[in-house]
């Protein structure tokens, strides 16, 4: 996902969630992401996740930036696993981001396939997409962003199954910044009939060189 | 313009696809469990080998030409021991009456006067459909038996018409299930929001978030269930995971090109699903 993250080129962060699912109940999660830079304009972006309802993600981003006039543009590809209930959830995908003044874009299409050592299944079709807005002015300090997505990290969904975030950025020192952000993902939109499915909020502390 | 008149004649309710309109899935099961006692919605009394009819996504709007036409052949065939009809009952405004009247017994056309049961589907909600729903057509969760002499089938009605069991519902038919399933030969799950995307037929007609449906899949192959009839995608599908069959009906409505429904035939061994154009008509 495009983080916007003021220019540092590498970074380590341990991140904690704890939220509610209206089918699995309260739950907790921890992660370790990183991003590293190579060579300037290579970078590449992962982590893992456990979380309580019995999941654990994995997933990779290497990307290839380029500088504009009107902005940066990322081309950027995707390695995606999960496992929960028995469930193994592969993607791989391409897409690319663009970051334009306060606003990052990003979209990529990407395959799954999933199932257990008897089963298999493919998805037809699926994108993934992110729209982030800075909110308030970017500053020394801190920023505070509004984003829609469909692969919030560590949850990759289909495209009609969205997550709204609001998410805040602290960096006390050039070399530290803490995260806090709230998130809703409702289940049936766009083409069933909306309900709640689940709230969450996350923070992580990051260290970045 | 065409949007603004299909918004204006009460058909498309753009708030429900974004926001919630009706009672949550929670609300629903709750009154649901209130209608009927322990959930149960009766018993069917059949031969061990028995058949029943099944439609999905009829959105009766105006006309209802192929749901008249599935009406006849279920209540005028003798094999018949009931029927469903499994959501999108509706596709305009408060429009439950025109559904069930569609459906009703007509003793100078009908030979057979016997239950339909009824699934809610996402277009039953909006407009705050569930108030009509619930007190017209009836709960959206229950289930209910089919006895034969030396034993019976379970048949179990899901509310996925937001796309999610919700916790009370998922809660409920886990444990119901996990203590039930032993007393039953076959257990047939009934269902609008269909469990997997395997075509594009409506790009976002959408399913259940992804991880609760691995925990349903997972369940469900745990509890040997027999088969799952959804709706909802319009497309038919049809395919074993975890040795249970997953069926989607495609739809009844009179824009389909292709509408069908299913004749289902149950015996001790096996589910024999035999597909009826209604096209050909």
């Amino acid at each position: 996902m495009p983080t916007l993250l003021k220019a540092q080129e590498n970074d380590i962060k341990v991140g904690l969630r704890a939220g509610h699912n209206a089918v699995f109940g309260g739950f907790t999660a921890a992660s370790l992401e990183t991003t590293q830079t190579f060579c300037k304009d290579f970078s590449l972006s992962g982590g893992v996740q456990y979380n309580s309802i019995g999941k654990t993600a994995l997933e990779a981003r290497p990307g290839y930036k380029m500088d504009f006039d009107w902005g940066k543009l990322t081309a950027e590809m995707l390695a995606f696993y999960s496992n929960l209930s028995n469930t193994d959830n592969f993607a791989a995908g391409a897409g690319a981001r663009a970051e334009i003044g306060r606003t990052s874009m990003q979209l990529g299409y990407y395959y799954r396939i999933y199932g257990n050592d008897d089963n298999k299944l493919t998805e037809p079709f699926n994108l993934y997409y992110s729209l982030r807005v800075r909110l308030l002015q970017n500053n020394e300090d801190w920023d505070l962003d509004l984003i829609l997505t469909n692969n919030e990290i560590f949850e990759l969904e289909r495209h009609y199954q969205p997550t709204y975030l609001a998410e805040c950025f602290y960096y006390p020192t050039d070399n530290l910044g803490l995260t806090l952000g709230v998130g809703y993902k409702p289940s049936g939109t766009f083409h069933i009939a909306a309900g709640y499915y689940q709230t969450f909020i996350k923070t992580s502390v990051c260290y970045r060189w | 313009m065409a949007f603004a008149a299909f918004y204006s004649c009460n058909r498309a309710d753009v708030k429900g696809m974004f926001v919630p309109v009706s009672e949550g899935v929670d609300k629903r099961f709750e009154q649901s469990a209130a209608m009927n006692e322990d959930l149960k919605n009766g018993v069917v009394e059949a031969q061990e080998e028995y058949m029943f009819y099944v439609a999905t996504d009829p959105h009766i709007h105006k006309t209802h030409k192929n749901l008249d036409i599935f009406n006849d052949e279920f209540r005028n065939d003798a094999e018949a021991s009931f029927g469903v009809v499994l959501g999108d009952c509706i596709d305009s405004k408060n429009n439950f009456p025109t559904y069930l009247e569609a459906l009703g017994f007509n003793s100078e056309r009908h030979s057979y006067d016997r239950d339909i049961f009824h699934i809610l589907g996402n277009h039953d909600l909006f407009f705050n459909g569930w108030v009509g729903f619930k007190e017209q057509v009836g709960p959206s969760v229950y289930w209910f038996e089919v006895a034969f002499p030396g034993g019976k089938d379970i048949f179990i009605s899901l509310d996925t018409a937001t796309g999610t069991l919700g916790n009370k519902q998922n809660k409920w038919f886990r444990s119901f299930l996990e203590e039930n399933r032993k007393n039953y030969r076959h257990c047939i799950i009934l269902t609008h929001t269909n469990f997997f995307y395997t075509d594009n037929s409506q790009v976002t007609s959408g399913n259940m978030p992804i991880e609760e449906s691995f925990a349903l899949i997972d369940f469900l192959g745990k509890q040997d269930v027999s088969l799952v009839l959804q709706g909802h995608d319009h497309y038919r599908e049809d395919l074993t995971y975890d040795n249970v069959r997953y069926t989607v009906l495609g739809a009844i409505n009179d824009h389909m090109a292709d509408p069908e429904y299913l004749k289902v035939y149950v015996n001790q061994d096996d589910i024999r699903l035999d597909w009826r154009s209604i096209s050909s008509r």
